[in-house]
């Protein structure tokens, strides 16, 4: 029997006018693991940076063993026992471990007591079997290792009863990811609480003993480990089945949660332009994401890509327009061997894209639109070594594109335009010189209706006039709705692809999850 | 979407009036400090500026020896804000610009001694810049191949330049007809620009304006200098746009080496005649300090490096004409910059 050790009651966190979370309660008691679990962007992490003080509570109420926690910062936190275990690991690479450790303890001003310290940390790394030598080099340790350091570190605060963990696998590899998720069945043996964070679902189901589901910033649902539950149920609720979606997302209500009808020549898959063969793309760690996969698409093909977000879609974006390398495997396109071509000769080819995050990969500060239309999209004329301004504007201004998106006007700096605008402006950028292959990331992310529309009609006419287009969205509605085959990033792989009659959410989802083709 | 943005000095084009109200506020808000600190020293401020003005446009010699301090500043200056433009970080000008005066030195003695001025002349300058690309051609390498922070290596690549100086003046370039002190030797009489009449200004000076606007118009108009604000701004931004981020890098850092060497060879051509072991120091930095100050302008670096030369060359008279040490003048230019960076900081916190 546990005992309640935090009690949360309608917490709240906003930034400017974007409200992050909203009316979270839950409890936690000694002994269980609690599993968080919602997509990139739910609002995982600011709960639990506000559940350790680093955040500010801007509404409801925490309490710590019944007490309401009103001056709260993370030494408080400390205090009180709550140790999180970050996922950026904040170690000295050229400290030992031992001297990692020593940093992070509370005895400011006193002497490093090594022999001591190497005492301490032993006794725990073997009572929790976390294999690290104390007096290695962290540079020399992989990042497994280094997590059992951050996790060392939290444990030597004997205060410490419930452990926070933010996506504590990301970072792991598959057999250490098995090592892990025992050491937190250790923990919750041992009377400690466990708070996960993680959009991993398999993991989830294989320790958790509660389950919260996070979306748009607000608790929408919890399971319990004694009622059963299952990654499916999970799945559902993290993206939201139709019933839930709020009625400004329903775009077009279909009856049929399946595939549309296959219009295209059923020769077309025989015809590719992009053809990507055995492809292994690495993520920022090295590691890789994508693993010995192929897909291909064809001239006036929509081509849709599935999966829960941070399964590779930002990689292999990034890899087709040549921003990442592609570690192994051959990309083709109208039969020449593109792999190692630069972004520039990948324009010159016509490939555009329309970035996952625009803020990040587009925007220039300072810039006004017209700017960022001559950055790429438009052709500008030249009077000697200037460009021509004026004759740039009237191109802009005159553009179908430019006016059926609604972009805002050319002479407005960019940065001050909010997102939703910022998404008009990459998109019509995009689109304007009709690229031959358009890959599209999360096209409709922040737009209203209407504009959404636009876009969808949008890519409806590339289409048309030839364009093939890799469509990423993370809304399967809109992807069953908009894809003329579907491909699904999961498990390290590419799974499809699949016509739409052989698709519907059921399948798709079960793909998702655990990469079965069925 | 929350996403904070920061706004960087490579893409935004300063505003005139906001950059002029730093400017002032740089000038008052020092003179006001500065006055504390004289009064400490039992000195009238009113007549130390006095002094101070009267050096700054008191007769045509000082204004000569400011335009001589000013014309390396500006190239310095230049090469710190070049590669800004394009987000890289050049505290090295100081080297580069010595780097470019001992080569002009090497080059004049050894090679265009027999020379008539109107060929040796330029052939010193060109491998003064020579020198200079290549001396910054050396951080850049760690930049680029070993991924080593450009701050740190071309600031102390100025050192390893001060101990390349040193060593040269005490051993291989020594002047052998000298009473063994460590200097060089001079170049010949030809090798020396002609001096304006009654000062030791020469007509660099405008070169050096030149190089000032030049910069100032590529990075204003052209397309050039679009694109490289664009990768100032934001590299992956410029990257999407499949801009060669690497190469413009590459190029304009350079550049910058390039123009401070050539700032060095003009030092050395104009004023300096020989190399000893302490020729060119500082300028490289009043030049970093006045671009700096400047917040990334061309032309209102015009106006700091005209502040700082003149009170660089005017600290010596202050010595003279109220007792003062010269050093209380580098005070002065010290807490200009400790204003002006204050200020600049309190803007962006807000």
């Amino acid at each position: 029997m546990g005992n309640v050790i935090m009690r949360a009651e309608n917490l709240r966190k906003v930034f400017g006018d974007f409200t992050a979370n909203d009316g979270i309660s839950f409890e936690i008691e000694t002994g269980k693991i609690y599993a968080l679990a919602g997509e990139n962007g739910a609002g995982k992490s600011t709960l639990m940076k506000m559940l350790y003080g680093v955040y500010k509570i801007d509404g409801g109420r925490l309490f710590l063993d019944g007490e309401e926690m009103t001056k709260y910062n993370p030494s408080v936190a400390r205090e009180k026992g709550i140790g999180m275990v970050f996922q950026d690991f904040r170690l000295v690479p050229a400290f030992t471990a031992l001297e990692n450790i020593f940093l992070s303890t509370d005895h400011t001003g006193e002497i490093f007591r090594k022999k001591e310290l190497r005492k301490k940390v032993k006794a725990l790394s073997e009572q929790y079997s976390l294999h690290v030598n104390p007096d290695e080099y962290v540079w020399r340790l992989d990042l497994g290792q280094r997590q059992h350091i951050e996790i060392l570190k939290v444990l030597m605060n004997e205060n410490t009863r419930i452990l926070i963990f933010d996506e504590p696998t990301s970072v792991l590899s598959p057999n250490e990811i098995d090592a892990f998720l025992k050491l937190l069945t250790v923990f919750r043996d041992n009377g400690f609480a466990i708070l996960l964070i993680t959009h991993k679902i398999h993991e989830i189901v294989q320790v958790a003993d509660v389950v919260h589901i996070l979306r748009k910033g607000k608790l929408v649902h919890t399971f319990y480990q004694e009622e059963g539950f299952s990654e499916r149920e999970i799945v559902t609720k993290m993206i939201g089945d139709q019933d839930q979606v709020e009625k400004e997302e329903l775009i077009h209500v279909q009856a049929v949660f399946t595939g549309k009808e296959d219009t295209l020549p059923p020769d077309i898959d025989d015809r590719p332009i992009l053809t990507a063969k055995a492809i292994t793309i690495r993520d920022d760690y090295g590691r890789p994401i994508i693993y010995n996969a192929d897909f291909s698409v064809s001239p006036g093909m929509i081509l849709g890509v599935a999966g829960i977000s941070g399964n590779g879609q930002r990689e292999l974006t990034e890899m087709l327009y040549g921003i990442r390398p592609l570690s192994s495997g051959k990309l083709t396109m109208d039969g020449e061997d593109i792999s190692n071509f630069s972004t520039r000769q990948r324009l010159d080819l016509g490939i555009r894209i329309l970035s996952e995050d625009p803020i990040r990969d587009n925007l220039v500060p300072g810039y006004t639109v017209l700017e960022h239309m001559a950055i790429s999209g438009f052709t500008y004329k030249k009077k000697g070594p200037m460009i021509d301004w004026n004759d740039l504007k009237e191109q802009v201004e005159e553009c179908e594109e430019i006016k059926e998106l609604k972009v805002p006007d050319v002479s407005r700096k960019a940065e001050k335009l909010s997102g939703g605008n910022i998404q008009r402006m990459a998109f019509a950028r995009a689109v304007i010189a009709h690229p031959k292959l358009f890959i599209a990331s999360y096209p409709s992310r922040g737009l209203d209706i209407a504009t959404v529309s636009a876009v969808h009609e949008t890519l409806e006419r590339l289409k048309r006039e030839g364009t093939a287009v890799i469509f990423i969205s993370e809304d399967l509605n809109e992807l069953f709705m908009m894809s003329d085959r579907l491909i699904v990033l999961s498990e390290n792989s590419i799974f499809g692809s699949y016509k739409p009659s052989e698709f519907d959410s059921q399948m798709i989802g079960e793909v998702m999850l655990k990469g079965v083709k069925e | 979407m929350m996403q904070k943005m920061t706004v960087k000095a490579g893409a935004d084009r300063p505003e005139i009036r906001k950059v002029l109200m730093r400017v002032l506020a740089g000038i008052f808000v020092p003179i006001g400090l500065f006055s504390i600190f004289l009064l400490t020293q039992r000195q009238n401020p009113l007549t130390v500026y006095r002094a101070l003005v009267m050096c700054f446009a008191g007769s045509k010699y000082n204004v000569g020896e400011i335009a001589v301090e000013m014309t390396p500043v500006l190239l310095a200056g230049m090469a710190a804000l070049i590669p800004a433009k394009v987000g890289l970080s050049n505290c090295g000008g100081e080297g580069q610009l010595i780097a470019g005066c001992l080569t002009a030195n090497i080059v004049g003695v050894y090679l265009c001694s027999g020379l008539p001025g109107v060929v040796g002349i330029p052939i010193m300058l060109a491998a003064a810049a020579a020198a200079g690309l290549l001396w910054a051609a050396i951080p850049l390498f760690c930049k680029m191949k070993l991924n080593m922070n450009e701050t740190l290596t071309t600031l102390l690549s100025n050192y390893i330049m001060y101990k390349l100086v040193a060593y040269m003046v005490f051993g291989p370039i020594k002047d052998t007809a000298g009473n063994n002190y460590p200097m060089s030797a001079r170049i010949a009489e030809q090798l020396r620009l002609p001096a304006f009449a009654g000062t030791r200004a020469n007509v660099m000076i405008f070169a050096a304006l030149f190089v000032v606007v030049i910069t100032a118009f590529v990075f204003a108009k052209t397309e050039l200098g679009f694109k490289l604000r664009t990768i100032g701004g934001n590299e992956r931004a410029a990257e999407f746009a499949g801009f060669s981020v690497k190469k413009a890098r590459c190029w304009a850092f350079l550049i910058a080496g390039a123009i401070a060497g050539l700032g060095g060879g003009i030092v050395m051509s104009s004023v300096e005649f020989q190399m000893r072991e302490a020729t060119a120091h500082d300028l490289g930095y009043l030049g970093f300090l006045a671009t700096g100050i400047a917040g990334g302008s061309p032309i209102v670096s015009i106006f700091t490096s005209f502040l700082l030369s003149a009170l660089s060359v005017c600290g010596t008279s202050l010595e003279i004409t109220t007792g003062l040490r010269s050093s209380a003048s580098t005070i002065l230019m010290s807490v200009i910059l400790l204003t002006i960076f204050g200020l600049g900081r309190g803007r962006r916190e807000k």
